[in-house]
This record gives C-alpha cells, sequence and structure tokens, in this order.
C-alpha cells in the first residue's frame, strides 16, 4: 500500500517564482525516507504541503489513497504529524504534560482517556519525570522529545521531521534518532519522512529522495547516491564515513563492493594481514 | 529584571495553592473591594483595616508568600509615596478640622489629617499590593486563564469566542519567557555590535532600543507563524469541538475560603453603611498637643 503519493505538484507562495516545479514521489507504507538538498530547495514546503498548511491548485497529493482536499484535510491531518526544527516554536502547552494534551484535546479525546495517554507517551520518550515542567526548564532535545510525543500521541500513520534535529547539540540529536529508531521498531507500519543535513541518517534510512531548486533530482536507495561521485561532487553532498572509509580501502587496493556496514568493513580489516 | 520576580507563582502545596482559581478571583475582588470602603472614625479605621492587615499576614504565612519579595516591591513604592504625601498635604481639604495644625509651610498651614489620610491610603495600597502577590504567587497563569475563560462563558451567549480569547491569552503567557531570553540575546548581539543601552543620551537611547525592538519584533513574527503551523498540524482548529485536559474544581475548602472572604466583606459593608460621619482624627491631636494636667 501507498502512504504517499505526490502527483507533478507546483508551488508557489507569491504567484511568480515557483518553488516547486513539478515535484512527484511515491512512497510505501513503512519506509523511512530521508530529504536531502541545500536550505531554499523546497524541503520544508513539500513537508507543509503534505500537512496541507499550503493551499496549492497544481499536482495531487494522496495520503493513505485519499487525496488531499478541503473534504479531506481533517483526516489527512490526523493521520501525518510533524516535527519542526525549532523546539521552542512548536512547545504549545504550559507544561509537558499540557503540551501532550494539547494534541487529544484538538481530537475531543474523553478526558480518562487523555490523562492515561498523556503517561503513556511520556514514558516512551523519557519525560514521565517532567510531567509538570515548562518548557523554560528543559533542554532543547527534552522539548524536542516532547514534541515527537505530541507528534505520536495522534498514533499517525506518517510522521514527517524537519530537521528536527538541527538545533540540538551532538547528545540531544542522537538522542533523537535513537528515540525515532525505537518508535519505528514498535510501529513499523509509521512512515517516517525525514528532511535532514545529517547525511549518516540519510544513509542509514530506506530511500534517499534528492531535491535541488525545487525539483527531486533522484531517488535511490542511499548506497546507491554513494556510488555516484559525479553526482556527489554535483550537489556538493557530504559523504558518510562508512563511504569514505570505503573510497580509502580500495585505493589501498581491498576488494570493499560488496561490503556496506562498518562492521562488515571492520571485519575485513582484522582478518586481513 | 528583579523586579519580574515580583508576584511570580511559587510552586509550594498548601491549601491556598489548591484552591480553585475562579475562587481565588471572586475573593480577590470581594477583599479588595472591601478594603477600600472608609469608615467613619480613626479608632474603628485602626481596628478594621488592622484586622484585615492581620489576615492578610495569616493568609500569606499559610501560603508561604515571601515576605521578601513583598518588601521588594514595597521598596519600589516610595516614589508613590513620596507623591501622594505631596497631593494630601498641598491640596486644601475643607473637611480638614482647622484646629489640627502641624506646622506651617511659609502661610499654608499643614493639617495632622493630611498625614492621616495619607498614611491611611499607602496602608491599603500595601494590602492591595499584598492581595494580588498572594493570588499571583499561589496560581499558575494558566489556571488564571482558565478561570477567566469561566467568567466569560456566559458572553458566548453573545458569540463571544471566550475560549480563542483563553487560548491566545494562555500562548501569550507561554510565551513571555521565550521572549525575554529573546531580547536578552537580541541585546548581547547588538551590545557586541557597538550599540550601547545603557549610556547617552535620551535620542542615543531610543535609537539603541529600536536596534531592539525591530529584530524582536521580526522575530517574534516568524515565530507566531512557525507555532501557527505547529497548532494547525497537531488538528487545532479553533471552531471545532475539543475536549479539556485541565478541569477547574470547587471543593470544600473553597466553599469554606469564601464563606470566610464574604464574612469580612460583610462586616466591613455594615460598617460603610451605618457609619457615615467623616473620619475624626482628634486622636492624633491630642498626642501632639494634649498638655498633661498633673
Ligand atoms: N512563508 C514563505 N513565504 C515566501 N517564501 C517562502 C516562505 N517560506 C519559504 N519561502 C521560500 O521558499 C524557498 C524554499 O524554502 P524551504 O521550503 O523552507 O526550503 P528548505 O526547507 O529546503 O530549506 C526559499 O527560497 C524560501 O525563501
Ligand atoms: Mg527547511
Amino acid at each position: 500500500m501507498k502512504s504517499v503519493e505526490i502527483k507533478d505538484l507546483t508551488y508557489s507562495y507569491n504567484g511568480v517564482d515557483p518553488i516547486l516545479k513539478g515535484v512527484s514521489l511515491s512512497l510505501d507504507k513503512g519506509e523511512y525516507v530521508s530529504i536531502v538538498g541545500h536550505n531554499g530547495s523546497g524541503k520544508s514546503t513539500l513537508a507543509k504541503l503534505i500537512l496541507g498548511l499550503l493551499p496549492f491548485s497544481k499536482g495531487t497529493i494522496i495520503v493513505n489513497d485519499l487525496e488531499l482536499n478541503k473534504k479531506n484535510l481533517q483526516t489527512i491531518r490526523n493521520k501525518v504529524a510533524i516535527v519542526f526544527q525549532n523546539p521552542d516554536n512548536q512547545f504549545i502547552g504550559a507544561t509537558v504534560e499540557d503540551d501532550i494534551a494539547f494534541s487529544l484535546e484538538n481530537m475531543n479525546m474523553p478526558r480518562e482517556e487523555m490523562i492515561s495517554k498523556v503517561k503513556e507517551y511520556a514514558s516512551k520518550v523519557g519525560m514521565l519525570d517532567y510531567l509538570t515542567k515548562e518548557p523554560s526548564y528543559l533542554s532543547g532535545g527534552q522539548k524536542q522529545r516532547v514534541a515527537i510525543a505530541t507528534a505520536l500521541v495522534r498514533n499517525p500513520d506518517i510522521l514527517i521531521l524537519d530537521e528536527s534535529t538541527s538545533m540540538l547539540d551532538p547528545n540531544g540529536k542522537s538522542e533523537i534518532l535513537s528515540l525515532v529508531r525505537r518508535m519505528k521498531i514498535e510501529n513499523p507500519n509509521l512512515t517516517i519522512i525525514s528532511i535532514t543535513h545529517d547525511i549518516e541518517e540519510a544513509y542509514n534510512s530506506d530511500k534517499i529522495i534528492l531535491m535541488h531548486k525545487g525539483e527531486i533530482v533522484l531517488t535511490c536507495k542511499p548506497i546507491e547516491l554513494f556510488k555516484n561521485r559525479e553526482l556527489i561532487n554535483k550537489y556538493n553532498l557530504k559523504v558518510p564515513f562508512v563511504v569514505e572509509l570505503k573510497k580509502k580501502l580500495q585505493e589501498l587496493g581491498y576488494n570493499v563492493t560488496d561490503k556496506n556496514t562498518l562492521e562488515e568493513l571492520g571485519e575485513m580489516i582484522w582478518q586481513s594481514k | 529584571m528583579n523586579n519580574l520576580t515580583f508576584g511570580r507563582y511559587v510552586p509550594f502545596n498548601t491549601v491556598v495553592h489548591r484552591l480553585d482559581p475562579r475562587n481565588k478571583i471572586l475573593m480577590m475582588i470581594l477583599l479588595l473591594v472591601s478594603i477600600f470602603f472608609r469608615v467613619s472614625t480613626w479608632s474603628t479605621a485602626l481596628i478594621l483595616t488592622g484586622f484585615q492587615f492581620l489576615i492578610l499576614i495569616g493568609i500569606m504565612l499559610l501560603a508561604h508568600v515571601s515576605f521578601k519579595s513583598l518588601f521588594k516591591s514595597l521598596s519600589m513604592m516610595w516614589i508613590l509615596i513620596l507623591f501622594l504625601m505631596i497631593i494630601y498635604i498641598f491640596i486644601p481639604n475643607p473637611a480638614y478640622n482647622a484646629d489640627h495644625i502641624a506646622f506651617h509651610i511659609g502661610n499654608y498651614a499643614v493639617n495632622y489629617d493630611a498625614f492621616v489620610q495619607a498614611g491611611y491610603i499607602i496602608f491599603r495600597l500595601v494590602m492591595m499590593i499584598m492581595i494580588t502577590m498572594i493570588l499571583t504567587s499561589t496560581t499558575k497563569p494558566m489556571d488564571l486563564t482558565y478561570a477567566l475563560e469561566w467568567y466569560m462563558t456566559p458572553l458566548k451567549i453573545v458569540r463571544f469566542p471566550s475560549h480563542i480569547v483563553a487560548m491566545t491569552l494562555s500562548i501569550a503567557l507561554r510565551f513571555i519567557p521565550t521572549l525575554l531570553d529573546e531580547t536578552q540575546r537580541i541585546m548581547k548581539a547588538q551590545s557586541s555590535r557597538g550599540v550601547d543601552f545603557n549610556h547617552g543620551g535620551l535620542i542615543r537611547r531610543v535609537r539603541a532600543l529600536i536596534s531592539l525592538v525591530i529584530p524582536l519584533f521580526v522575530s517574534a513574527i516568524s515565530r507566531s507563524e512557525e507555532l501557527s503551523n505547529a497548532m494547525e498540524a497537531r488538528g487545532y482548529d479553533p471552531y471545532g469541538k475539543r475536549s479539556r485536559y485541565r478541569i477547574l474544581s470547587f471543593h470544600f475548602v473553597d466553599l469554606v475560603g469564601f464563606v470566610f472572604v464574604v464574612a469580612i466583606f460583610g462586616a466591613m459593608l455594615t460598617f460603610l453603611i451605618l457609619d457615615k460621619k467623616y473620619m475624626n482624627v482628634d486622636f492624633i491631636y491630642w498626642i501632639f498637643h494634649a498638655k498633661p494636667n498633673f
């Protein structure tokens, strides 16, 4: 089953300069997709369009086999959740529990159910001890964990992460990434669309979508993208450590064509003399 | 930054903290009004106001409201005190007893009544500050918002969007610390570019302020856009049906507190109605001018 299908989507904020130019993509249920590309290439705009936050006239967006239009807007929004970049600007409640509850209040969930859901999701993201804390007492990483709880508590089919870790320190970053991975294991049907500059994260996803100036220039498996030196140079991409290491080993005369993880390469290194 | 701590919510778990915020607002209004009832004779006023004062001290102790921060906020009041004194001294009041002259400034006779009146009003202002401090330091701003929303519910009949107003208020409250941080950040950034916020004449200072205010507004506007996106993405529909996580509940202690406050209010009201003479300060005059006759 398809999770998200976009056909020929064109969008412009001011009606003159197109920000997205005929974008088409198709994501399977349960896929972990990374969208990479330089600032201003239209990644966030694409995410907002999928959520129905921006009105578009050219192209179609289909989420869970439902076409995004006025009639289906709320139904689709209930199935798509997003975590934005800035931890402060998406913390709406006064405290952690209020913020998680805000998502549920919007679904008109009965209070008793809300109370148990708030606890359940706060503990999933490791924030149970902070339920009554205000955002000013929390670190950026903690706030983003709460943001993930507020997104997942609505039980979405699709989770979009729009540079959710880019304002965090390395610790906060790896905390969030491992949290997302854990959530993915818990719910394998969750489709994750991660807009990211973190090339290691992108390398570990199922699929990479490369955007450039409002167009999707490439959709493929991460390994294939990083095999292609020409593309890497053309779009000035960073290269994950494994790929870099592979290249160095190749230059030293090792045969590494079928080795794609650090473990495999490590194995090979200690076995060779 | 220090005066911002005035009346900030302090998380204790006292009876006063646990009271229903709707009830607390109502009780605060009753107490404030009763303080400004005028009673006639000096002795009744002293006794009644003193009695109220003691009750307020009692509540402050009960609610762990810090006296230190009360004094801090009072220390900022001395200008007001001076101002009131001057007003009372120099604005002639025909009701003052012409015999009660304390001293002359040039040809102008200063009356004892003036000091008493000024002192009395200042005392009541202090009590007013105490009352508001008790309310704000024992009630979360958010709970105050919920209470206000509750008081606004009747307005729904005339289609007043009280829930939207409450949501707006609560978001404003939620973002005060964030925007304060932002202000500090921008001030530091501008200082490092050579803007001086503390020295210079009026024009220079206003210029410095503009270099703070404009970036602050720009960032607040972009924040608000992201915030509205985040709210919409999480399914917020101001006109849709929403359930509530926070509920306010009126307990037995609320009733006890309310009856207590109504009793005070009633007592003051009785004095106000029964006793309409002008306050008599013979007593003060007597302290300074009576000659012991032994
Ligand atoms: N609200 C907006 N109004 C007008 N232009 C915008 C708005 N948001 C983004 N843009 C423009 O759209 C382009 C793509 O932005 P964005 O989707 O945020 O890119 P990315 O997330 O890939 O960095 C940028 O050139 C940006 O200036
Ligand atoms: Mg972006």
